[in-house]
C-alpha cells in the first residue's frame, strides 16, 4: 500500500466540511440515494481495492457529494433545469445544452476550450513529479527545461535558431510550390507526358529526402542552400504528385463548361483550372509543409551549423545539454503547430470551402 | 411524316442544320454505333425537345450540336457555318453540377463576360439575377443553394452569355416534381421574353409536350429519327385539354416503338 495515496488530514477535513455543507443543501429525501449512488463511483475503487483504507470510502463519497453540489450550485445559475448526475462526469447531452442560458454556453465554450491545457498541464505536472523522484539521467524535467529556454532566449538563440528554419523551410517549400504545381498541372493534363514521367516520378518518390544529404552536401556544400535543396526535394514530389491526379478529378463538366465559355488558353487555366485544384493544392500543402518541417531539423543536424535541428545535436555533442535538447523539441512541436495552423485556415476560404466535406 | 415535317423547316431559315450525322465510339477496338444518319433542320427562335429512351444518344447529339464531340461523319452547321467546336455563342446547361463552386452567384454568372466593360456587366447580372429570382443571393456560394437554384443560376449563366442557340440537357432531371415545374414555367417564360433557339434533351413525355414546338424522337440505339412531331398549341399549355392529350397520346406511342425497336 502506497502511503501517499492517502489524502493529508487537513485535505480530508477541509472536502468533509464541503461535503456537510454540499449535504446540507440537498433535500432530505433524495441525499439517501444520492449518496448511493455515489458510492457506486469509480473513486471509490481505491477503498474497495484496499489500495486506501475502507474507511475513507465514505470521505470520498462525501468529497465527491460536496463537489457535485458545489458544482451543481455553480451552474444552476446558469440553467434552468437540475442535474441528473454530477456534470464534472460526463458529456452533456443535447436535450440539456438547449437549456443552457447564454453564460451558460460561454462556459461551457470555455471549458472547452481549457481542457487541452489542463490536460497538458497535468501531464506536466506528473512529469515533474516522476522526474523529482527518479533524479537519474532519464530526462530533463520540465523546470529544468523551462531554464534552458531561458538561456535560450537570454543568448537569442531561440529567435536565430526559429528564423534560420523557418527561412530553409520557406524557401524549400515555396520553391517546390512554384516548379512543382504548374510541373504537375502539365503532366497530369497531357495525357502522354504522364505516362513517360509516372514511373520516374514513382521511383524517386520514395527516396527519403535525407538519403540526399551526401549529394546536396556535394552539390552545395554545408550552408543553407542545401537545406533549402533537401526541403525542396522533400516537398517536391507529394506536391507534383498531388496535382497530377488533381488534374485528373476536376470533374469533366467544369472543362467542358470552361472550353463553352470561349476562354484563352491562359484564362483556362486561371480561371478553371487553378481554382478546380485548389482544394486538393491547399490539402496537400499543409501535409507537405508538415514534412519540411521534419525534414529541416534533420537536414540541420548534419548540413548546417544553425537552426534548430543543429541546435538540438549541438547540444547534446557540446556538453550533454539534455535540457537544451528537450527545450528544441518543444519549440519545434510549437512552431509546427503554427505552421500547420495556418495552412489550416488556408482551407477556410470561401472559394475553396466546397471542396472540403462538410463539419 | 417525319420527312414532311424537315421540309416544312427547311422551307424557312434554318438555324442549325445537320447533315448525315453518324457517331461512333471506340471501346476496346470495337466502334459502337451511337447515332446513325441525323438530318435535321432547327429554324431560328425554335423551341425544339429531344426525346428517345434513356441511353439512346440523346446527350451525344446535343454534344455533337454544341461542337463538344465531333461527329465520326455528316456535319453540323450553324447559320451555314460548320460547327468545329464549343462557342460562346451556343451555351450548353448541363444536367447538374455545371455552376462553378467557387464562384459566387454573381461570379458565375459574369463567369463568361470578362469582355464586357464593368458597368455593363454589373447591369448584365443584375438583369439576370432577377430573371432567374435570385436577388439576395448574388454572394453566395453554390453550396449554400439548393438544386433548383443552382440550376436557375446555370441557365442565368448561359443567358447572360447572350447565345443565339441554348441546349439544354435535361437541365431539371435531378429536380423534384414541383421545382420542375416551376422551372419549366421559367424556362418557357424567359424564353417567350427573349426568343432564342433552344434545344432542349429530355426523357420526359410531359415535359417535351409542355414545352416544345418540334419534338424529336429518336430510336434506341443507335439513335436514329424516329419522328419528328410538331406541337402547334399556344402556350399556356392546358395540360388537361384534349389536344395536349392527343400529342402525348401520340408520342408515347412512338416512344413506345422506339423503345421496342
Amino acid at each position: 500500500m502506497n502511503a501517499t495515496l492517502i489524502a493529508p488530514k487537513s485535505v480530508v477535513l477541509f472536502f468533509r466540511s464541503l461535503a456537510v455543507a454540499g449535504v446540507g443543501m440537498l433535500d432530505p429525501g433524495e441525499w439517501i440515494p444520492e449518496m448511493r449512488r455515489m458510492l457506486s463511483f469509480p473513486a471509490t475503487f481505491p477503498c474497495q481495492l484496499g489500495v486506501l483504507p475502507k474507511e475513507n470510502a465514505i470521505v470520498v463519497v462525501f468529497c465527491y457529494c460536496a463537489a457535485d453540489r458545489v458544482n451543481a450550485m455553480f451552474l444552476r445559475r446558469f440553467r434552468q433545469v437540475r442535474l441528473p448526475q454530477p456534470l464534472f462526469l460526463r458529456k452533456m447531452d443535447l436535450s440539456e445544452r438547449r437549456h443552457l442560458t447564454c453564460e451558460g454556453h460561454r462556459i461551457l465554450q470555455v471549458l472547452t476550450r481549457v481542457r487541452p491545457i489542463i490536460f497538458i498541464a497535468i501531464l506536466v505536472g506528473l512529469w515533474q513529479v516522476v522526474i523529482g523522484r527518479n533524479p537519474g539521467q532519464l530526462l530533463p524535467g520540465p523546470l529544468q527545461v523551462l531554464r534552458g529556454m531561458r538561456d535560450l532566449l537570454q543568448h537569442g538563440l531561440i529567435v536565430k535558431y526559429v528564423v534560420a528554419s523557418l527561412f530553409r523551410v520557406t524557401w524549400g517549400f515555396l520553391l517546390a510550390l512554384l516548379t512543382a504545381v504548374p510541373l504537375g498541372l502539365a503532366i497530369g493534363w497531357h495525357r502522354r507526358a504522364e505516362m513517360a514521367v509516372n514511373p520516374l516520378v514513382q521511383l524517386l518518390r520514395p527516396i527519403s529526402p535525407l538519403a540526399w544529404i551526401p549529394i546536396a552536401i556535394l552539390w552545395f556544400g554545408v550552408g543553407d542552400l542545401s537545406a533549402i535543396f533537401l526541403i525542396f526535394v522533400g516537398c517536391f514530389f507529394p506536391l507534383l504528385l498531388t496535382a497530377m491526379s488533381a488534374v485528373h478529378n476536376i470533374p469533366a463538366v467544369y472543362l467542358n463548361v470552361g472550353r463553352n465559355f470561349g476562354l484563352r488558353p491562359a484564362e483556362f487555366v486561371s480561371r478553371v483550372l487553378y481554382p478546380a485544384v485548389a482544394p486538393r493544392l491547399i490539402l496537400a500543402s499543409r501535409i507537405t509543409l508538415g514534412v519540411a518541417w521534419l525534414v529541416v531539423v534533420a537536414a540541420e543536424m548534419i548540413a548546417v551549423n544553425s537552426g534548430l535541428g543543429f541546435l538540438i545535436i549541438d547540444a547534446r555533442n557540446a556538453g550533454n545539454r539534455y535540457d537544451l535538447v528537450v527545450a528544441g523539441m518543444i519549440i519545434i512541436g510549437l512552431i509546427g503547430l503554427l505552421l500547420d495552423l495556418a495552412m489550416r485556415s488556408l482551407e477556410r476560404l470561401k472559394f475553396v470551402r466546397w471542396g472540403y466535406s462538410e463539419e | 411524316m417525319a420527312a414532311e415535317a424537315i421540309i416544312s423547316a427547311s422551307s424557312r431559315n434554318a438555324k442549325l442544320r445537320m447533315r448525315n450525322v453518324s457517331m461512333a465510339f471506340e471501346r476496346d477496338g470495337k466502334s459502337i454505333p451511337v447515332l446513325e444518319n441525323i438530318n435535321l433542320e432547327i429554324s431560328d427562335g425554335e423551341f425544339i425537345c429531344l426525346v428517345g429512351p434513356s441511353g439512346c444518344g440523346k446527350s451525344t447529339l446535343l454534344n455533337v450540336m454544341g461542337g463538344f464531340i465531333s461527329p465520326t461523319r455528316g456535319v453540323v452547321a450553324i447559320d451555314g457555318e460548320t460547327v468545329r467546336g464549343p462557342d460562346p455563342r451556343r451555351i450548353l446547361v448541363f444536367q447538374d453540377h455545371g455552376v462553378f463552386p467557387w464562384l459566387t452567384v454573381e461570379g458565375n454568372i459574369e463567369f463568361g463576360l470578362s469582355g464586357l466593360s464593368r458597368a455593363e456587366r454589373k447591369e448584365r447580372v443584375a438583369h439576370y439575377v432577377q430573371m432567374v429570382r435570385l436577388q439576395g443571393f448574388q454572394h453566395t456560394y453554390p453550396r449554400d443553394l439548393s438544386g433548383g437554384m443552382n440550376q436557375r443560376l446555370q441557365v442565368a449563366r448561359a443567358l447572360a452569355m447572350n447565345p443565339d442557340v441554348l441546349y439544354l440537357d435535361e437541365p431539371f432531371g435531378a429536380l423534384d416534381a414541383i421545382t420542375r415545374l416551376m422551372m419549366r414555367q421559367e424556362l418557357l417564360r424567359i424564353w417567350q421574353a427573349e426568343r432564342r433557339t433552344v434545344i432542349f434533351v429530355t426523357h420526359d413525355v410531359d415535359e417535351a409536350v409542355q414545352l416544345a414546338d418540334r419534338i424529336v424522337v429518336l430510336s434506341s440505339r443507335p439513335a436514329k429519327i424516329q419522328d419528328v412531331h410538331s406541337v402547334d398549341i399556344p402556350h399556356p399549355r392546358n395540360i388537361s385539354s384534349s389536344r395536349y392529350l392527343e400529342h402525348r397520346d401520340h408520342l408515347l406511342t412512338k416512344i413506345g416503338l422506339a423503345y421496342s425497336a
